[in-house]
């Protein structure tokens, strides 16, 4: 799975922004913290649910649990945005 | 902090209040834009668009006083990136007002014109116009990219009325073709009958209208040199009127340098005279590129402020410049705004001046060179001198715009703080008949 390409982040200040240059559906902004924009920025290659755990466990003291869960959730948004090519 | 003016609200999702740090040395910020009115200090944001009562100290710590204005912005922590910042907001704000397919088509059905303008910068362009088999394909063309809502069309020139026959042609393809569509146009206005003003409403669903025109009688012919020297300076005026009496909103450009300033006054009269709802009409003055890229152009922005009173004397609706006022403005032009130009031969351009090399396409084969046409319309290449303006969100601020002025920085501060002085005046005039309404 990967971030769309029509779909751009900015940081500013301490948030991350996304918006859509093309989708139909999607008019919104979508604004991130810094760990879901990390996980946002694991998407902008191609990767799989997994992989983005285990790069926010290397990165995170946070149990694998809760890690899942917060993963799950992003990803849920981004999906119901259409930002994900699956 | 006594706020005059609110900020713009979207920008207030991405730049929530800033935080306090007791290390930084706070300065003011490039975006800060003083002046004083009336005995009282004031503050602009050219950023965040916030305008509040105050005063900025050089240097400032947090917790010492200036708390407000650190969390507004005004003051930010010496060595800040401010170019940078815009830059990253200018670019999501682009893409946020981003649609799919183009948003506007400007359609020059000719380059022929019945006026010779001294200052045209289409002169020696050859005067080719549109074919009746060119206008078909623009009609194709706009069905096969158009983006969502009506089609917008801005009818440019040439003199977009000596291609009456094209622009009819092209809005019936599109009304064969059930698409909704509304235009507008720049014209010198010496063409319009009632009869166009008939087409107008009816036909081209045109809903706005710039006359350019170049000041008192003399002047004006001149100026315009028309063909076979006609002078037709009050049919202009009086086509003005109609085309507001049907509602259509007109804006008279009327275009200015140091040698026909001085006949205003009587150009104004003379439109006073022939235009009726007078309120419904938008008038401005524009100095002639010529004079906009000269040294010596100050004097004349000078009077072109002081001019709006003159303006608003007379009954008409003065515009404020930059166009958009205090406004938050995303995009600048059909360059930077998704939109594009349509020439006679179905030239496709991003700019209506086109500019030597930025052809990028044609409407047979659509988009051919999508690389020229994103390297012209680069919005993240900030000319170096730019980078330290205040006004940057005030501008194109990208390299490729032809528009060049020699005081850009200083008419737009006489400008905007001329408008920022009208809104002051407008509070206080508020804040007084609130007062009386207590009484």
């Amino acid at each position: 799975m990967k971030l769309k390409s029509d779909f751009i982040t900015q940081v500013i200040g301490d948030r991350q922004y996304m918006v859509s240059t093309g989708a139909k559906s999607f008019k919104g902004m979508i604004s991130s913290n810094k760990t879901a924009a990390f996980i946002v920025d694991c998407l902008k290659e191609e990767t799989t649910e997994e992989a983005i755990v285990d790069k926010m466990y290397a990165k995170y003291d946070a149990s694998r649990e809760k890690l899942t869960a917060d993963v799950k959730k992003v990803l849920g948004i981004l999906r119901s945005v259409g930002a994900l090519e699956e | 902090m006594k706020i005059i003016r609110e900020g713009d609200g979207t920008l207030k999702k991405i730049l929530p209040p800033a935080g306090l740090s007791a290390e930084a040395v706070y300065i003011p910020s490039q975006y800060a834009l003083p002046f004083a009115h009336r005995g009282r200090n004031y503050i602009f944001h050219t950023l965040t668009r916030q305008c509040v009562e105050g005063q900025l100290p050089a240097h400032a710590k947090a917790g010492e006083g200036s708390d407000d204005l650190i969390k507004a912005r005004f003051l930010v922590p010496e060595g800040s990136d401010e170019c940078g910042l815009y830059s990253k907001i200018s670019a999501l704000l682009r893409a946020y007002s981003q649609k799919e397919g183009v948003r506007g088509y400007t359609i020059l059905p000719t380059f022929a014109c019945n006026a010779r303008c001294v200052y045209c910068y289409e002169a020696g362009t050859v005067p080719v116009s549109m074919t009746p088999e060119t206008a078909d394909r623009v009609v194709r063309f706009i069905l096969d990219t158009r983006g969502e809502g009506p089609v917008k069309i801005s009818w440019f020139g040439g003199e977009p009325l000596l291609g009456v026959s094209v622009i009819d042609r092209i809005c019936r393809g599109l009304r064969e073709a059930g698409v909704e569509y509304r235009s507008s146009m720049t014209s010198n206005g010496s063409l319009i009958t009632p009869e166009i003003v008939e087409k107008m409403t009816a036909d081209w669903k045109l809903s706005r209208i710039q006359i350019s025109m170049d000041g008192a009688e003399a002047d004006y012919i001149s100026r315009k040199r028309y063909c076979g020297g006609q002078d037709p300076y009050r049919a202009v005026m009086e086509a003005v009127s109609r085309m507001s009496g049907a509602g259509i909103r007109v804006t008279v450009r009327c275009n200015v340098d140091p040698e026909n300033w001085e006949r205003i006054p009587a150009f104004l009269k003379d439109l006073g005279t022939f235009v009726e709802n007078k309120e419904k009409v938008s008038l401005y003055f524009a100095p002639l590129n010529h004079v906009r890229r000269s040294e010596t152009s100050l004097p004349l922005w000078e009077k072109i402020r002081d001019a709006r009173r003159l303006i608003d004397e007379a009954g008409f609706c003065s515009m404020p410049f930059p166009t958009g006022g205090l406004g938050r403005r995303t995009n600048f032009c059909m360059a930077d705004g998704g939109g594009l130009v349509i020439t006679p031969d179905g030239g496709l351009y991003p700019c209506e001046q086109c500019p030597g090399g930025s052809r990028f396409g044609d409407i047979r084969q659509g988009v051919c060179d999508e690389e020229a046409r994103r390297e012209f319309c680069r919005t993240d290449r900030i000319r170096e001198e730019c980078r330290t303006c205040p006004f940057l969100p005030d501008c194109t601020g990208f390299s490729s715009c032809p528009v060049k002025d020699a005081h850009c920085r200083k008419v737009r501060e006489m400008m905007i703080t001329d408008e920022l002085r009208r809104l002051t005046d407008r509070k206080e005039t508020e804040n007084t008949e609130r007062e009386d309404a207590f009484c």
